[in-house]
C-alpha cells in the first residue's frame, strides 16, 4: 500500500484577495480593459468561454454581484445558471454540502458562491471540482469587489500606486473593506479607516491601515470610499451607534466634507441620506455607476483568468536590472 | 461652614482651623478676602470653626424636570451654596430622563437663569435609562453633558456597556457607573455572610 496520492488537479479559485499577488491584480485589470473595449463593439458577445458552465450559488441577497456575474458569463458565451437559496431546496433544509455536491454533479466549470458564513466558498472549493469564486462570505472577503474598485480607481485617477483611500463607516461588518484594504496594500496604495469606534474592529490596524474616529481625516484622501451600515449583520436591537441620525451627523458624506478633486466611491446598495448625502451620490465626484460598470468587465476578466490562465499559474517574468 | 460670595468692594474675614489638603494646610489661620480675592493670611488662636475650600458634589438630584415640587434648580443650588458647595453635577434620572439634546438643552438654559452656583448635568447612557439603546451621546456631549450615567440603574447588558465604553472615544466624556448586578442583589440590604446570617 502506498501513501502516494495523485496531486490534486491544478486549478485555481478566487477565494480571497490574499490568494493574489501584485502581478495577478495587474493582469486582471489589464484583461478587464480588454473586456471593456469589447463592450464598445456592436455585438457585445465574445466566444471565449463557449461550452463552459458558470453556476451562481447565492445564499444572500444581491443585485449587482449576481447580475454582473451572470451577464459576465453570458458576454463570454458561457452557459449560466443562478440559484438563490430562497425558493430552492435550501428552504427544505438541504445543507450547503449537499447543495454544492448536487450542483457539482452537473459538472460546472465555475461556481460563484455568496454565503453569510465566513469560509463557505472555501468549503465548496474543497467539495467540488469546479473553480470557485467567492462573491462574498459573511464579513470576510469579497475579492471581485476589491478588484473592480481598483479598476474603477485606476480608470478615474490614472494610477493606483501611492493613492490614499479613506474607507468610511461600518468597517466592522464589511467584507468589502477587508478585501479592499488588502488589495490597496498589494498595489502600493494606502488606506485610512474612519468611523465610530463601535464600528471599527479591534486590531484592524494589523491589516496595515491607519485608523481614525475623526471624519476630518478624510480631507487628506484621494478617494473617499463610503460603506453602508450593514444592519442585516447586526442582531435585532443591537445598535452599534445611538441612532442613524447621529451617525449621519458625525460621519455622513456631505458636500461640505468632500474636498474638490476627491472622488467618492460606494459599493452599493446606498442608503441615501444615511452614509452618503444624495447631493454627493449624484455629483460628478461619485464613481458609483462607474463601479457597477467595472463590476461587469472585471468579473468577465476573472472568469476568463480562471478558465484560460489555469491550470498553469503564470510564471513571474524575471526582473532584468 | 460658610460659602463666600462677597462681591466687589466687600471684605470678609474667615477664622478657624483651615483644612486645605491639596495645599497641605491644616492650621489655625485668619483669612481676609477683599473683592473676592484672598488679601491676607495670618496665624490665629485655635478656634472651633473649620475653614475649607468650597466643595464640589458630582452626584446631585435636582429633580427637574418632572418633580419641581420636590426640588428646583434654584432650591437645589441654593442648598448647595449654603452647604459650602461651589459646583455640582446633576443626575439624569428625571422625568423625562435627560437622554436627549432637547431635554438637556432646556436644562442648560434653565440653569443659566436659576442656578446660583455653576451647575453641570450628566446625561443618560441609555435611552430612558432602560439599558437597551445608547443615547445620542455625541450630540448630548456637544449640548453640554459633563458625563454619562444611568444613575442608580446598573447597565446590565454587557454588550451595551462595551459599546458605551467604546463610543466614549467619540464623546471624550467619562461614564459614571452604578456597579450592581440586580440578578444577585435582588433587593438585598446587606452582604451575604456571617454578619447578615
Amino acid at each position: 500500500m502506498s501513501d502516494l496520492r495523485l496531486p490534486a488537479p491544478p486549478r485555481r479559485h478566487l477565494l480571497s484577495v490574499g490568494d493574489l499577488n501584485r502581478s495577478d491584480v495587474e493582469r486582471i485589470i489589464e484583461t478587464s480593459r480588454a473586456m471593456a473595449a469589447s463592450l464598445d463593439r456592436e455585438v457585445k458577445k465574445l466566444p471565449t468561454l463557449r461550452g463552459r458552465t458558470v453556476v451562481n450559488l447565492f445564499y444572500e441577497s444581491s443585485t449587482r454581484t449576481l447580475a454582473s456575474f451572470e451577464l459576465a458569463a453570458k458576454r463570454l458565451s458561457a452557459d449560466t445558471m443562478s440559484l438563490r437559496a430562497a425558493g430552492s431546496s435550501v428552504d427544505k433544509g438541504e445543507s450547503l454540502k449537499d447543495t454544492a455536491l448536487t450542483l457539482a454533479a452537473y459538472d460546472p466549470d465555475v461556481i460563484v458562491v455568496r454565503h453569510p458564513s465566513i469560509g463557505a466558498p472555501h468549503l465548496v472549493a474543497r467539495w467540488t471540482g469546479a473553480h470557485v469564486v467567492n462573491a462574498g462570505d459573511g464579513k470576510h472577503q469579497h475579492p471581485t469587489q476589491a478588484l473592480l474598485d481598483l479598476y474603477a480607481m485606476e480608470e478615474a485617477l490614472g494610477r493606483l500606486e501611492g493613492l490614499h483611500v479613506a474607507i468610511v463607516g461600518d468597517v466592522l461588518h464589511s467584507r468589502v473593506a477587508r478585501s479592499l484594504i488588502q488589495a490597496l496594500e498589494l498595489v502600493g496604495a494606502r488606506s485610512t479607516l474612519v468611523g465610530p469606534p463601535t464600528l471599527l474592529p479591534r486590531g484592524i490596524e494589523a491589516l496595515g491601515s491607519e485608523v481614525s474616529t475623526d471624519i476630518a481625516t478624510i480631507a487628506d484622501a484621494d478617494v473617499v470610499y463610503v460603506l453602508r451600515m450593514q444592519r442585516e449583520r447586526m442582531a435585532p436591537g443591537e445598535a452599534f451607534v445611538p441612532s442613524l441620525r447621529e451617525y449621519t451627523a458625525l460621519y455622513g458624506i456631505t458636500p461640505e466634507r468632500v474636498r474638490p478633486g476627491q472622488v467618492v466611491m460606494h459599493p452599493g446598495p446606498m442608503n441615501r441620506g444615511v452614509e452618503i448625502d444624495p447631493r454627493v451620490a449624484d455629483s460628478d465626484a461619485a464613481l458609483v455607476t462607474d463601479q457597477v460598470r467595472a463590476g461587469l468587465v472585471v468579473r468577465m476578466a476573472v472568469l476568463y483568468d480562471l478558465l484560460t490562465t489555469s491550470p498553469v499559474r503564470v510564471v513571474e517574468p524575471l526582473e532584468v536590472a | 461652614m460658610l460659602f463666600c460670595r462677597n462681591g466687589r468692594g466687600e471684605s470678609l474675614t474667615l477664622e478657624g482651623r483651615v483644612v486645605a489638603p491639596a495645599q497641605g494646610i491644616d492650621e489655625s489661620l485668619r483669612i481676609t478676602v477683599q473683592d473676592g480675592v484672598i488679601s491676607a493670611i495670618e496665624p490665629t488662636a485655635a478656634g472651633e470653626l473649620v475653614v475649607a475650600p468650597a466643595f464640589v458634589d458630582p452626584h446631585v438630584h435636582l429633580r427637574t424636570p418632572g418633580r419641581e415640587d420636590e426640588e428646583t434648580l434654584r432650591s437645589g443650588t441654593e442648598a448647595a451654596a449654603a452647604g459650602g458647595y461651589c459646583a455640582i453635577l446633576a443626575m439624569p434620572n428625571t422625568d423625562p430622563v435627560v437622554d436627549s439634546a432637547s431635554v438637556l438643552g432646556a436644562l442648560v438654559e434653565l440653569a443659566r437663569a436659576e442656578a446660583v452656583i455653576p451647575t453641570g448635568f450628566m446625561a443618560a447612557i441609555s435611552r430612558g435609562q432602560r439599558g437597551e439603546e445608547l443615547t445620542e451621546m455625541s450630540e448630548l456631549a456637544t449640548t453640554g453633558a459633563a458625563a454619562f450615567t444611568d444613575d442608580g440603574r446598573p447597565v446590565v447588558s454587557a454588550g451595551l456597556m462595551r459599546r458605551a465604553l467604546s463610543y466614549s472615544g467619540v464623546t471624550t466624556r467619562p461614564l459614571a457607573l452604578h456597579c450592581e448586578e440586580p440578578e444577585l442583589s435582588r433587593g438585598g440590604h446587606a452582604h451575604e455572610g456571617a454578619v447578615s446570617a
